[in-house]
């Protein structure tokens, strides 16, 4: 077993980044959050986030509301959230300049609906900031999410969604 | 002079009156279709806040009681007031957190420009404003913020 001779250290953000962006020969959609939470532990390779719905920014208002009300019915399910582990954290040194990438496997919610994923991230270390970036292709209809017929169409069968997260260490 | 219209001269009438409402309904009806579809955001600054709260209590009720706390915060226009513990100026998420019980985790206040940080400064007490759209053990999420005081 290796010897990583630095501490279990967690790193977080509050200002974790997802979007999504969903293109069809009708409309393209698009959507931002900046308020997600989240935190991994350097050495467990413990990963988990947290996002609030609500807090998605479309530049329609209209799409925002039947986003929250109609798909993903925020009142009822107000967060989506992650929890996971980081494949071979405890192999990658944090504390210096450098990129690596890594799998990411875990329990996804949304919509009150549990999946589990895998993704690839790259983790780029700068100074004291880690930077966890990854794209994962979500489904609606596997997380229950209803988009009626006429709808339908103007929304791509699968969403891809960026998430991009600046951690940094938790003192 | 006629006495009566003819039956004709009414029922003329009376197709115009049909064409005249129907065009009215389709103005209107699309009128209320281009506003929907152009309707604004929610403008959080320009709402009263509905309920005011303590940053150490909003925290709390998140942790004690996360259905609870969102049955009396979430989606609503909330007034918080806290200690300051941090300032963070991470370009397009620039936010400072309310002290709570918790040493690390507090009330995240979003605003939607940078100018709103100016001023602030860890271990000040501050009023905010703003949007609660959830939270848990992890933190309290408060957007479009905007400084009361």
């Amino acid at each position: 077993m290796l010897m990583t001779g630095v501490n279990a250290q967690k790193y977080f953000t509050r200002s974790g980044q997802i979007s999504f962006f969903s293109s069809t020969s009708m409309e393209d959609i698009e959507a931002h959050n900046k308020t997600v939470t989240a935190i991994f532990d350097s050495k467990s390779g413990a990963i988990q986030f947290s996002v609030t719905m609500k807090s998605f920014h479309f530049e329609k208002a209209l799409m925002q509301e039947h986003f929250n009300e109609n798909y993903v019915e925020s009142d009822k399910f107000p967060k989506a959230t992650f929890k996971g582990a980081i494949d071979g954290a405890s192999e990658i040194d944090f504390s210096k300049n450098g990129t690596h990438t890594a799998s990411v496997k875990g329990k996804l919610t949304i919509h009150g609906v549990t999946q589990e994923i895998t993704t690839t991230v790259t983790f780029t270390i700068k100074g004291d900031v880690v930077t966890g970036e990854t794209k994962i292709k979500v489904n609606p209809e596997d997380y229950g999410i209803e988009i009626p017929g006429v709808v339908r169409e103007k929304i791509a069968k699968e969403l891809e969604i960026t998430i991009v997260m600046n951690f940094k260490e938790k003192k | 002079m006629a006495i009566q219209k003819s039956r004709n001269q009414k029922q003329q009438t009376m197709l115009k009156k049909i064409i005249i409402g129907v065009f009215v309904l389709g103005l209107l009806g699309g009128g209320f279709a281009y506003m929907q579809f152009n309707k604004e955001h929610r403008d959080i600054a320009a709402e009263e806040a509905s309920i005011k709260v303590a940053s150490m209590d909003l925290f709390q009720a998140y942790v004690d009681d996360e259905v609870g706390a969102n049955a009396t915060y979430l989606d609503k226009v909330v007034e918080v007031t806290g200690v300051i513990t941090e300032v963070s100026t991470e370009a397009g998420s620039e936010m400072i957190v309310l002290q709570t019980s918790d040493d690390f985790f507090g009330v995240n206040v979003y605003f939607d420009d940078a100018n709103s940080l100016t001023g602030l400064v860890s271990g000040n007490s501050v009023r905010i404003k703003g949007h609660c759209t959830g939270g848990d053990e992890m933190g309290v999420v408060m957007a479009h913020c905007s400084v009361l005081n």
